[in-house]
């Protein structure tokens, strides 16, 4: 199917052109990109090389590699070949990756079944404390869906390639995916989903409604929270017993030291007799 | 929640299944003669005529990637344990089995501690037992009243600190040692959701400023499972 590689080839072009374009130049306070490579295509394992050589073997469906260490280096001569072939599936040229931000880039079908790239940059907002972001992501071979969460609608009319999301309190959600519009038939699901403090929590649906493989990936960015800024346990002073002496226990010391003095003084008098 | 480890099995069964129904992968059974030329390779999907590959290096940037395992969704990572403290008891402190409330923040983004005689968990961090430290704190003193904490600070490692839980079960833990900061420098320590389960009880400490109604300082008692 040359027209699949085509527009593997046209995608991959457009994924480097992207990258290109939000490129920016690395500055002191940036740590580098966080850039992770998920393989959402059910059923084919593939090779990635670079120039020629092998990057990385037997990459199989659900994987997830992190590529976090080439951020802002430039991969020459990227191919991707069907694993153990030398069937080259996306000739992607040279493809320069960010050196800033936080991607995900996804290997997966087309609303018409046919392999893609796509290039999702994710949310790193703070969080506020007590919810954590959920975000789903249509990769599947399907047409637009509702995503529904406990049964009510969530996100609606995500077309593949496009993204729902919201942050919500934490806890379990039910979430089911189904066709735009309707709440049946259910095509993913329902499955629970937690949602954590402080934790995005991606979700890809991901291949074919027509091969009924349909499925779910997830991916988690923690350390997005908000935690107290400060912990304030004390308004009043305590009592004083600082020294293990109780009010009560300082009261009748202050009649005895007041008792010992009149005593001290009655001496005194007693000596000046 | 408790995290549990991914099950490699279940996602490597279903690839296999996966694969097994789409007929592809692994595969090598092309003929020179089904192979494609170089301008008209197969589609992913057509493994099955893929052409055996050529020995090729190993680039040196293979050793850069770090696999992060399988994405595949696994219902057992979307458990949320419902497990919390109910109750604290330091026999050192003679605090008897005070009790503990789930606690969030205020509206100064502070953490809502409850009255003298309470203990607050920050409900948002980790449960006891969890990776991670959980934070209970309570006050030294309040309104005129002493708190549950009025004398943290003399705890000593290996005093023992009892943790109830509403699953009717205990949690034991010893403290392993006594930390002090200015109360606008919590140690992000304190915030931790990663490595060995651990305790932190916080009050405050250092001077009490009457103007302010406020001490001058946070003091945290550190513990681990005994």
């Amino acid at each position: 199917m040359p027209r699949t590689l085509t527009r593997l080839a046209a995608a991959a072009a457009l994924t480097a052109a992207a990258w290109a374009g939000t490129a920016s130049p690395v500055s002191a306070q940036d740590a580098g990109a966080r850039i992770h490579l998920l393989h959402g295509i059910p059923g084919v394992a593939v090779d990635v090389e670079a120039g020629g050589e092998a990057v990385l073997e037997g990459f199989e469906f659900g994987d997830t590699q992190d590529l976090s260490a080439f951020a802002g280096q430039t991969l020459a001569g990227l191919q991707v070949k069907v694993a153990g072939t030398d069937d080259v599936a996306i000739d992607a040229g040279d493809v320069t990756l960010p050196d800033s931000g936080n991607h995900t880039v996804v290997a997966h079908l087309d609303a018409a079944g046919d392999p893609a790239l796509a290039v999702f940059t994710n949310d790193t907002a703070a969080i506020a404390a007590g919810q954590g972001r959920l975000t789903v992501r249509h990769a599947a071979a399907a047409p637009a869906v509702d995503v529904l969460a406990n049964g009510s609608p969530a996100f609606s009319n995500v077309e593949n390639g496009a993204e729902g999301a919201a942050d919500l309190p934490v806890g379990t959600i039910s979430a089911s995916v189904v066709p735009t519009g309707e709440t049946e038939p259910v095509v993913i699901g329902p499955a629970d989903l937690a949602i954590e403090d402080g934790t995005s929590l991606i979700v890809y649906a991901v291949g074919s409604l027509e091969d009924e493989s349909l499925t779910v990936l997830t991916e988690t960015i923690t350390g997005l929270g908000t935690t107290p800024a400060a912990i304030q346990t004390g308004n009043s002073p305590v009592s004083d017993e600082a020294n293990g002496l109780s009010a009560a226990t300082l009261a009748a010391m202050a009649v005895l030291l007041g008792a010992g003095a009149l005593g001290v003084g009655r001496l005194a008098a007693v000596r000046t007799r | 929640m408790i995290r549990v480890p991914r099950s490699r099995a279940a996602s490597t069964l279903l690839t296999a299944v996966l694969i097994g129904a789409c007929g592809t992968g692994g595969e090598r059974t092309g003929t020179p003669e089904a192979q494609p030329t170089t301008t008209g390779a197969p589609a992913l999907d057509a493994g099955a005529s893929g052409a055996p590959a050529t020995d090729r290096a190993r680039s040196p940037l293979a050793d850069q990637l770090v696999d992060l395992g399988s994405a595949v969704y696994d219902p057992s990572e979307h458990v949320v344990d419902a497990v919390a403290p109910t109750g604290l008891r330091i026999d050192a402190l003679d605090t008897g089995m005070a009790p503990v409330l789930p606690v969030g923040i205020d509206d100064r983004g502070e953490l809502a501690v409850p009255g003298a005689r309470d203990v607050g968990w920050y409900r948002y961090g980790p449960r006891p037992g969890e990776p991670g430290v959980t934070v209970l704190a309570a006050h030294i003193a309040f309104d005129g009243v002493d708190g549950v904490f009025r004398h943290l600070d003399d705890l000593t490692p290996g005093d023992e600190v009892v943790v109830a839980l509403s699953d009717g079960t205990e949690q034991r833990y010893r403290v392993t040692g006594l930390t002090q900061n200015p109360k606008e420098a919590l140690p992000p320590e304190l915030w931790v959701r990663e490595g060995d389960p651990r305790l932190a009880l916080v009050t405050c400490g250092g001077t009490f400023d009457a103007a302010r109604r406020s001490y001058t300082d946070n003091v945290i008692a550190w513990a681990e499972p005994a």
